[in-house]
């Protein structure tokens, strides 16, 4: 997928992917969609960007002897989400119309 | 490659980089478990750490969080925390009043933002107190044997109020935008020392609602209303003004107010002085 265009889908997916309940990093990569290609070292910063943008909480729990850090959506984070539904028929409207452009 | 190895590694590579050691740690900590994960989830070591991918995107990951000014201050250190303590010590004479003449600064931005949007309203609210003026002048002048500058007292009042009352859709557009430009300043200064999604986002690529102004928009009622108001008062005016040639000092002026012990004028008109003055 074109980096520009993965971009914009990234933060929308891993708060979808901690949405239904609380989750760790690398079962969000495990969750996230194949075609991102997420990796820690692509998570890692968005993570960090969404706990300080307050779009994400996190807390450590303990974990087979270890801690393990653990992230949960905010209200805001579901605001995100809940916009994003929102512009989802323009977004289909784009597809729709580059599909047409393109021939198919 | 181990996990141990890769781990430290990638601390040599942030403590190179110069990061905070916040940051390091919080790194370290992020890729020690991801590795962990990766294990408990059946790979062997080395493939657990082989999917965490070169050490340069694990550094380049956690560079890029660190605000600027907490990664200046750590590209300062010399790598002895006793010897930082010193420098910062006798250096203090020259980055103590650097830093508070930037606080100062940033400070007076802010609150500026703020008191031009107190002065936007403050002129629609002398606008709307001129019309009261105005109003109080007629009645004071016909009670007192001053109709007609009564009369142009009113005049003026009214088309003051007129034109306060158009104003206060463009005052409030004024206001959004001068508020909006606070929060954006405010923003920037936060993403100084922590970065967050919306920071980047309105510095690079420009968020659409941090962008967009509110045009003004006048509700039928309103327009109405302001402009009858702007009409009527500027008619009354001229027509008081015609009737004595366009010189008010002519008009009996009207008698002093007495208000809590002083004595107040309004409206007085001199020949030395265009203006309207109302104390």
């Amino acid at each position: 997928m074109e980096p520009q265009l993965k971009r914009g889908f990234l933060d929308l997916c891993i708060l979808a992917a901690v949405a239904e309940e609380d989750s760790y990093g690398y079962q969000i990569i495990k969750d996230a969609p194949a075609c991102l290609e997420l990796s820690e070292s692509t998570l890692y910063p968005i993570l960090r960007r969404l706990a300080k943008q307050g779009a994400l909480s996190e807390y450590s729990r303990e974990h087979n002897g270890r801690l393990r850090k653990y992230y949960s959506i905010t209200e805001l984070g579901r605001q995100e989400l809940d916009s994003f539904v929102g512009d989802a028929g323009s977004i289909q409207e784009i597809i729709a119309y580059v599909k047409r452009g393109a021939g198919k | 490659m181990k996990k141990e190895e890769y781990l430290e590694g990638l601390r040599t590579a942030l403590r190179a980089a110069k990061l905070p050691s916040f940051a390091i740690a919080e790194g370290v900590e992020f890729y020690t478990e991801a590795i962990d994960d990766r294990m408990e989830d059946g790979a062997s070591e080395e493939d657990a750490v082989a999917q965490m991918g070169p050490l340069e995107d694990a550094l380049a990951a956690v560079s890029a969080e660190v605000p600027p000014v907490p990664r200046r201050i750590a590209h300062l250190s010399t790598g002895s925390h006793v010897l930082d303590i010193v420098l910062a010590v006798i250096a203090c004479p020259v980055w103590i009043p650097c830093t508070l003449a930037c606080v100062g600064v940033i400070a007076s931005i802010y609150l500026a933002l703020w008191l031009l949007v107190a002065t936007v309203w403050m002129l629609v609210t002398a606008a709307f107190l001129t019309g009261a003026v105005g109003v109080f002048a007629s009645f004071w002048g016909i009670a007192n044997g001053a109709p007609a500058m009564g009369f142009l007292g009113l005049g003026i009042g009214l088309a003051a109020s007129g034109i306060a009352l158009l104003a206060v859709p463009l005052a409030a557009c004024a206001t959004s935008a001068l508020v909006k430009l606070a929060e954006r300043f405010a923003r920037w200064v936060a993403g100084l020392f922590m970065k967050g999604r919306k920071e980047a986002r309105d510095a690079g690529e420009g968020s659409p609602d941090s962008t967009r102004l509110r045009t003004p928009s006048w509700p039928r009622q309103l327009l109405v209303i302001g402009l009858a108001a702007l009409g009527a008062g500027t008619l009354l005016a001229l027509m008081v003004l015609a009737s004595c040639g366009f010189d008010p000092t002519s008009l009996p002026q009207l008698p002093q107010v007495s208000l809590f012990g002083m004595q107040l004028d309004i409206f007085e008109f001199r020949r030395d002085s265009v203006m309207v003055i109302s104390r």
